[in-house]
């Protein structure tokens, strides 16, 4: 071995012991957001419906996609998953009005749409389905002046932008709150504009809105921005898709 | 071309012994490594909880990230910024025992050993940052090689323009001791005024942002190029920008060639 290279082990030798060190201790939990679930054993994940077709399938009747993702998530995380239903989500523009806490939820979902807005409360992870607004009713737009249902759901869609939309239209919003109250409006024959995951009565013509209603959007899981250790696992365990690879999917625990 | 290469050769000679002296300073290399440690694991992770979202709606930290992805970048800038501007340390030691006249009398042109002890300690420097990469994992930032690239690029020209205004700080200082505390009363104030460690909330308007923070020291973060260097470095990482990302490059490709005029003409003197 030459002289220079005999001269490099050493400081060879002390950079690789302070890289090693400091890639074992990146490995250290950066909060106890993961341990706090594990501890507790369950998984909270809040929705507005827990009958929207992304929970529950209209079809087959059993898990809607999103609530089989979180379902084998749960498992993946070693913690049982309970679907606690907030009937507060969507009362309001305001989403604090909606007093959605971190001891209530610990994941956000059942519509949760990838928005600027709802980025800067959370960090989002994508389901992988997307949403948007759709209008029932004739092919022709209503005149100005018809009254339109708008069931815009909890998604986080732009509902300025809607409201604007609606306005230069001359319609006259009759905001409804519930997936009945959309099914009741539109079976009286009135044109509705709703979210496009929403099951409709069989045989319900609807169309696309203009695109300066609001965009197409990607679906999102919502997590507390600043749970590092517990997004970085959920994200791990979303990521390896569906429930591939899990041997039984963990049954819900129950209902709030 | 033989003139060339014989500057060629003398470049990466000067520029071997910086390096040989970086990797050999144990203490350096401990500086290195315990600033990231100090400034991410232990400010980082006790202000993380502070900056938490707890009410779905409420706004703590209008930003996409959490706080520790937010001070990630700052804290290698900072590991840069202080390996680069101590470099200035190695120039006083040379001049004080002779070295650099030794050397300013050898037939290599000035700009050449310069440019050696510089692109020397810029490599130490961007050493520096990389290893703070290590902890990405730790930060949650997720990194793909092309953004690995272009951060160790970017850290390359960052160290260089901090270390030739290191040498530009060694011409005014003549003494170790002056010198220590030259660097803290500058390195720590620049690094703080630089929205490094709070955010300015970009999606806020000016009057907004005067009702968070009192105008001095907006206008300080303003004039601080600390603040542009850091912007455009969480830009790569983390995809994020407080400022116009091209102002940060600008001014890092401004500083090399300002800075390396400026040291040359203070160098040796």
């Amino acid at each position: 071995m030459s002289a220079l290279a005999k001269g490099w082990r050493r400081p060879l030798r002390d950079i690789s012991l302070l890289a090693g060190f400091l890639a074992a201790v990146s490995f250290l939990p950066a909060d106890t957001s993961l341990a706090e679930r594990q501890a507790s054993g369950q998984l909270r994940y809040c929705v507005a419906d827990q009958n929207s077709p992304l929970i529950r399938d209209p079809a087959a009747g059993g898990p809607g996609p999103e609530l089989r993702l979180m379902q084998a998530a749960a498992g993946r995380l070693g913690v049982q998953l309970r679907l606690v239903e907030v009937a507060n989500i969507g009362r309001s523009f305001n989403p604090a009005d909606w007093n959605l806490t971190r001891a209530q939820c610990d994941v956000l979902g059942g519509g949760l749409a990838d928005s600027a807005a709802n980025r800067g409360f959370m960090t989002l992870i994508p389901t992988g389905q997307q949403i948007a607004l759709r209008r029932s009713g004739t092919a022709e737009e209503p005149p100005p002046g018809t009254k339109v249902g708008v069931f815009a759901g909890t998604a986080g869609l732009d509902r300025v932008r809607l409201s604007g939309f609606m306005r230069s239209r001359g319609w006259q919003p009759v905001p409804l709150r519930r997936e009945a109250d959309l099914r009741a409006w539109i079976a009286g024959g009135a044109p509705a504009i709703f979210l496009s995951l929403t099951p409709l009565p069989e045989g319900t013509a609807h169309h696309p809105l203009a695109a300066e209603a609001g965009e197409v959007r990607d679906l999102v899981f919502g997590l507390w921005r600043g749970d590092t250790t517990f997004t970085r696992a959920f994200r791990e365990a979303i990521s390896q898709g569906g429930d591939a690879g899990l041997k039984q999917p963990p049954p819900l625990r129950g209902m709030n | 071309m033989t003139e060339v290469l014989a500057i060629l050769r003398g470049i990466h000679g000067v520029w071997l012994r910086e390096i040989m002296r970086a990797t050999r300073d144990r203490g350096q290399l401990l500086g290195g490594v315990s600033r990231p440690l100090i400034w991410l694991m232990i400010l980082g992770v006790g202000l993380n909880p502070y900056f938490r979202g707890e009410v779905f709606g409420e706004v703590k930290m209008v930003l996409p990230f959490n706080y520790l992805q937010f001070l990630f970048p700052a804290v290698i800038v900072l590991n840069i910024m202080y390996t680069s501007i101590q470099f200035a340390v190695s120039v006083i030691w040379d001049r004080e025992f002779g070295f650099l006249r030794e050397v300013l009398v050898s037939p290599m042109p000035r700009w050449a050993v310069l440019l050696g002890k510089v692109l020397g300690g810029a490599t130490a420097a961007t050493g520096h940052g990389t290893l703070v990469l290590i902890l990405a994992r730790f930060a949650d930032v997720t990194l793909t090689a092309p953004q690995v690239f272009a951060a160790i690029g970017y850290m390359f020209a960052l160290s260089f323009a901090l270390t030739c205004f290191g040498v530009v700080l060694a011409g005014k200082v003549r003494s170790f001791e002056g010198f220590g505390v030259f660097s803290n009363t500058l390195i720590l104030p620049m690094y703080f005024a630089s929205s490094s460690v709070f955010p300015l909330d970009p999606s806020l308007t000016r009057t907004q942002l005067s009702t968070s923070y009192p105008e001095w020291l907006l206008w300080l973060i303003r004039v601080n190029p600390i603040t542009y260097a850091v912007d455009a470095l969480r830009g790569i990482l983390i995809g994020f920008h407080q400022f116009p990302a091209m102002i940060g490059y600008a001014l890092v490709a401004a500083g090399c060639a300002g800075f390396f005029a400026w040291a040359l003409r203070s160098f040796g003197k």
